[in-house]
């Protein structure tokens, strides 16, 4: 698993002007991933994000070790995310907060410790 | 644009299951076959011809038609994942309402065993996949909005395959043929959160074919069932807009499938539905308007989508019960519903039919909400 001491720096985030989505590279360099657009402004994503739905994946394809935890979450302004989590399962609702890490990750979940 | 009647005029399949000696082309061959023996036309009559397939390479229709005398004719190769078959049949369709082609073949087929360790992954490179997001895992997090959502027991999903393995049990040509419990059902080996195994349905080999032509081609010794409508969509990317727990590319397909048919969800008779996780019948009830948002699964639980119900959805057990040759699954759908509509399904037939839908929809690149959905809607 990545952490965060062997990790890159977070990717740089894009907002598209089209569809205000907001998504960090590498998931769309030259062009946003849902509409296609290329009027791509620079934007910085909150440090903490929402959880969207959850799930502890307890059979996975061979090589894999289980379990693990994967979720997408909201970060604002616009961008729905998907990472592995660290800190456990994470359910609806968690707040998240986003932490680089290196190749595929790119960027993980880590579940904030003192949430409500 | 005017637009001529279709009819199912021959179907023929080869049981989902294990067939380890047989190849694909062995087993659409013989679906193939099968479905021109019972329409009693020639090879030669056939003027087209539509094959879905997934895993087999390149020009597997043509292949799979060299084995059922089927040559020269123009053979479409579609591939749109689960959604495979009723791409197949959806153009097989067109073609023939058209005034293109009087007569066609539809066949779908899939080998599968001993192709996987675990479940399928269509695309190995996209950042999702890599990171482990398989296919239950992808239903998994719909299941889990959904009872976020609407304060639903993810426990109640079991009901989906208690309800399919016991259809299944009166389907002989299932591939599992035990009914399950509650108990047996939430017991099994966990998969993805929610789910666990007997919530999955399983890898499978198979084919179906359907002979599909023009009414001017149709004679009263054929029993005809006719193809009243049908509708294909696609998934978009995962993105701030995605509703998880629901299924939007269904819901595209079966606007466009009802709107073909001039019909409404309410005179929808029986339905045979993609449930390839207990969640994914859930959400296509929904998506198909069978049940209101939020409400398939109190439907299911209170016995209005089993045999003898309000509208029974997968009589014929479903994925869950048939088992999943990505391929041909949206075929064998076509020729169950034709079964039902002319009142030969046996233990499991639902009294009075005459207006059924099979719905698929496929995943697979967890960068989209889907990659393909399509609804055929057929009618006696």
């Amino acid at each position: 698993m990545s952490t965060p001491e062997t990790a890159s720096a977070l990717p740089a985030a894009r907002r598209c002007a089209c569809c205000d989505a907001a998504f960090p590279l590498p998931e769309g360099p030259d062009r946003c991933p849902y509409c296609g657009d290329d009027r791509l402004g620079e934007v910085t994503l909150a440090e903490t994000g929402e959880v969207v739905s959850s799930t502890v994946v307890r059979v996975a394809p061979p090589g894999a070790d289980v379990p693990y935890t994967l979720a997408y979450a909201d970060f604002a302004p616009g961008a729905r995310l998907f990472a592995r989590v660290r800190g456990g399962a994470a359910p609806i609702g968690t707040p998240v907060r986003l932490v680089a890490a290196p190749e595929p990750d790119h960027y993980i979940f880590e579940v904030e410790e003192h949430h409500p | 644009m005017t637009s001529r009647r279709v009819a199912v005029i021959g179907t023929g399949s080869v049981p989902f299951g294990k067939h380890e000696d047989a190849s694909l082309e062995d087993l659409g061959g013989s679906a193939a076959r099968a479905a021109l023996a019972e329409a009693g036309f020639e090879p030669g009559r056939i003027e087209a011809a539509f094959s879905s397939n997934v895993l087999g390479g390149g020009g597997a229709g043509q292949r799979i038609l060299a084995r059922a005398g089927v040559h020269g004719v123009p053979v479409v190769n579609a591939e749109n994942a689960c959604a495979s078959g009723t791409t197949a049949v959806h153009l097989a369709r067109l073609a023939v309402a058209a005034g293109v082609h009087d007569v066609v073949l539809v066949v779908g087929a899939e080998k599968m065993t001993g192709r996987f360790q675990g479940g399928i992954t269509l695309d190995r490179t996209d950042r999702p996949t890599l990171l482990g997001l398989t296919m239950p895992a992808i239903y998994a997090l719909n299941a889990q909005r959904y009872a976020y959502d609407h304060g639903a027991d993810l426990d109640d999903l079991a009901e989906v395959s208690v309800k399919n393995r016991a259809a299944g049990a009166a389907n002989p040509q299932a591939m599992f043929r035990k009914p399950v419990t509650r108990a047996e059902v939430l017991g099994s080996r966990p998969v993805a959160d929610p789910l666990t195994l007997l919530q999955c349905c399983a890898n499978a080999d198979g084919a179906a074919a359907l002979v599909l032509a023009a009414e001017n081609a149709v004679s009263s010794r054929h029993d005809p069932v006719w193809l009243l409508g049908s509708g294909l969509a696609s998934g978009s990317p995962i993105g701030p807009a995605t509703e998880f727990g629901t299924s939007r590319p269904s819901r595209l397909a079966a606007r466009r499938a009802y709107a073909a048919a001039g019909v409404t969800p309410d005179a929808i008779d029986l339905a045979e539905v993609h449930d390839a996780f207990t969640i994914g019948e859930i959400m296509s009830v929904e998506a198909l308007g069978l049940a209101g948002p939020g409400k398939a699964l109190h439907a299911v639980a209170g016995g209005e989508l089993s045999l003898g119900g309000r509208v029974p959805v997968n009589a014929g057990g479903g994925l869950l019960s048939k088992g999943h040759p990505v391929g041909a699954t949206g075929v064998g759908q076509v020729v169950e519903l034709v079964a039902q509509l002319r009142g030969r399904a046996g233990e499991r037939q639902v009294g009075g039919a005459s207006l059924a839908l099979a719905h698929t929809v496929g995943g697979g690149v967890a960068t989209l909400d889907a990659i393909a959905s399509g609804v055929v809607i057929a009618g006696v």
